[in-house]
């Protein structure tokens, strides 16, 4: 694909509750911490998407109500209704089909107000499974047996990558979980969708996440006026696997190796473990924070090759659709620190992985 | 496959429950409405009073910093008649219908406010009417949009 660039991020702290803002407050909170980080003003910002779950939100055009909060009116905006991950695909589009300089994504999620295990129970078939009470927990518990019946990692690991984000978490000043919490500390906790306890599996926050996107030319301009490097958006790659958790093998990453690699092949990648610096994925588990390595063809070792995850991850943090979109702003923001030149930001939507995403991100 | 002679569908009842956060200005509005006062929100930068009061500004997409109160009358902009039946979200009750919802354009407001009207016959009514907001006793008020009833013809101009 033709290069786009990343501008700016910005997130809020994600938390259990946030009373004191409805969720088209939270997308403004983001955007406003957008606009003065990066100087942009409303005018200048030619279309947006905003990311957003009609279920979650119970509202029906949930997008619509965010509208006045993201300064679209009177621009071209739309929506995407997945992981907010996916909307850097839209926005890639958007910009290269030449319409558009900038593009302004926004994604909001507050779990608290929903019932999160009731609206995921809504999304499986109404026949078959529903009566059942499968939520996205059991689809978790089902994945991490399978993934744990293939012997390729012990438990103990499972139960090591979720201390580990905690520990991470400590310097994630947005992280909604973080601690200091051992391996065998974390399996003697409350079991939460068994064999997965507590901490293992990612908690629902509410929280919000903007990114401004632009071509190079305006990205480039930018850049010299600010004294900030250019961070380009080098690639994005998604695809979609079967819906039924039985017409897939759990404990297997699915569709997210093909992916990896046409995200890999768009952006030049050969050696993923040496070109990799930094990458943050959408573990919903602890079992998808290894899973997902072996999907993006890095080896199972958590120490090898790219800081994985440094923010914690989503086992820290999850505010529904906008848990992608927060991986994209921590690499992001790892990158225009000077925290390595590429990085890999992954989003998924679906029980256990049914759609991936994978953008791939270069500091110029 | 052999031909379908009796097609089947299930009932299902999905129980959705939600926690709404009113947030700083609907919480501050329901404040108001417990001590009989509407209150906006006004814009610093482009002087837009809106009702009700909300963060984003309608005009330059700014932060809304100011509350005012506004005179609890207005102008009825809209009606229309609401014969749909339906369960009230606050108390899972059926609402009575039909009823005349209305839009009011309260003095010193940009925008309007919805809300129910104590007239039940639209051929009574007439756009540009002025009328006047009437809340339960002071003592029954708690601080939730029930507090304020509905809107009445109002006196003169
Ligand atoms: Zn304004």
């Amino acid at each position: 694909m033709q290069p786009v660039a990343i501008l700016g991020a910005a997130q809020t702290r994600h938390v259990a509750r946030r009373d004191d803002a409805c969720y088209s407050e939270l997308a403004f909170e983001v955007v406003a911490a957008l606009l003065a980080e990066t100087g942009f003003t409303h005018p200048r910002i030619d279309t947006v998407i905003t990311v957003s779950s009609d279920f979650s939100d119970g509202r029906t055009i949930s997008d619509m109500a965010v509208q006045d909060a993201v300064g679209a009116a009177g621009k071209s905006s739309s929506k995407v209704s997945m992981d907010g991950a996916f909307a850097l695909a839209y926005a890639a589009a958007r910009l290269t089909c030449g319409r558009y300089r900038t593009c302004l994504v926004v994604a909001h999620a507050k779990a608290s107000e929903g019932r999160p295990r009731e609206i995921s129970r809504a999304a499986f078939d109404p026949f078959f499974e529903r009566p059942l009470g499968p939520t996205d927990h059991v689809a978790l518990g089902l994945q991490a047996r399978r993934f744990l019946a293939r012997g390729t990692v012990t438990r103990e690991a499972v139960a090591l990558a979720a201390a580990r984000a905690l520990a991470y978490a400590n310097g994630n000043p947005n992280a909604h979980w973080r601690g200091a919490l051992s391996s065998r500390e974390i399996q003697l906790g409350p079991p939460v969708a068994d064999p997965l306890h507590r901490f293992e599996v990612a908690p629902d926050s509410d929280g919000a996440c903007a990114l401004l996107l632009a071509d190079l030319d305006t990205a480039r301009a930018h850049a010299a006026a600010r004294g900030v490097p250019v961070i380009r958006l080098d690639a994005v790659a998604c695809a979609t696997d079967r819906h039924g958790l039985g017409d897939r093998d759990l404990g297997l990453p699915g569709v997210l190796p093909q992916v990896a690699r046409a995200a890999y092949a768009q952006a030049g990648i050969t050696d993923p473990v040496r070109e990799i610096d930094v990458a943050e994925v959408y573990d919903a588990s602890a079992v998808q924070t290894l899973l997902w390595r072996e999907g993006v063809g890095l080896p199972v070792d958590l120490l090898a090759g790219p800081a994985w995850n440094p923010s914690g991850g989503a086992l820290c943090a999850q505010p529904g659709f906008a848990t992608g979109l927060v991986r994209v702003a921590e690499v992001w923001r790892r990158l225009a620190a000077g925290e390595g030149r590429t990085g890999l930001a992954h989003g998924m939507t679906g029980f256990v992985g049914q759609a991936h995403c994978v953008g791939i991100l270069r500091r110029a | 496959m052999s031909d379908l002679k009796a097609p089947i569908a299930v009932r299902c009842t999905p129980e959705l429950v939600y926690n709404y956060a009113a947030g700083r200005y609907g919480s501050l509005f329901l404040q108001g409405l417990k001590e009989g006062r509407i209150l906006a929100s006004r814009c610093r930068r482009c002087a837009r009073t809106l009702v009700p009061p909300r963060l984003a500004c309608t005009g330059c997409f700014g932060a809304m910093e100011d509350a005012v109160e506004l005179e609890p009358r207005g102008e009825l902009l809209a009606f229309t008649l609401v014969a749909f039946p339906f369960l009230d979200p606050f108390t899972g009750i059926q609402r009575p219908i039909p009823y005349c919802y209305g839009m009011v354009r309260f003095a010193g407001a940009d925008n309007t406010f919805q809300y129910f009207l104590s007239e039940k016959d639209p051929a009574k009514l007439r756009v540009g009417q002025p009328v006047r907001a009437v809340f339960r006793a002071a003592a029954e008020r708690v601080g939730e949009m029930a507090d304020l009833l509905y809107f009445e013809p109002g006196i003169g101009g």
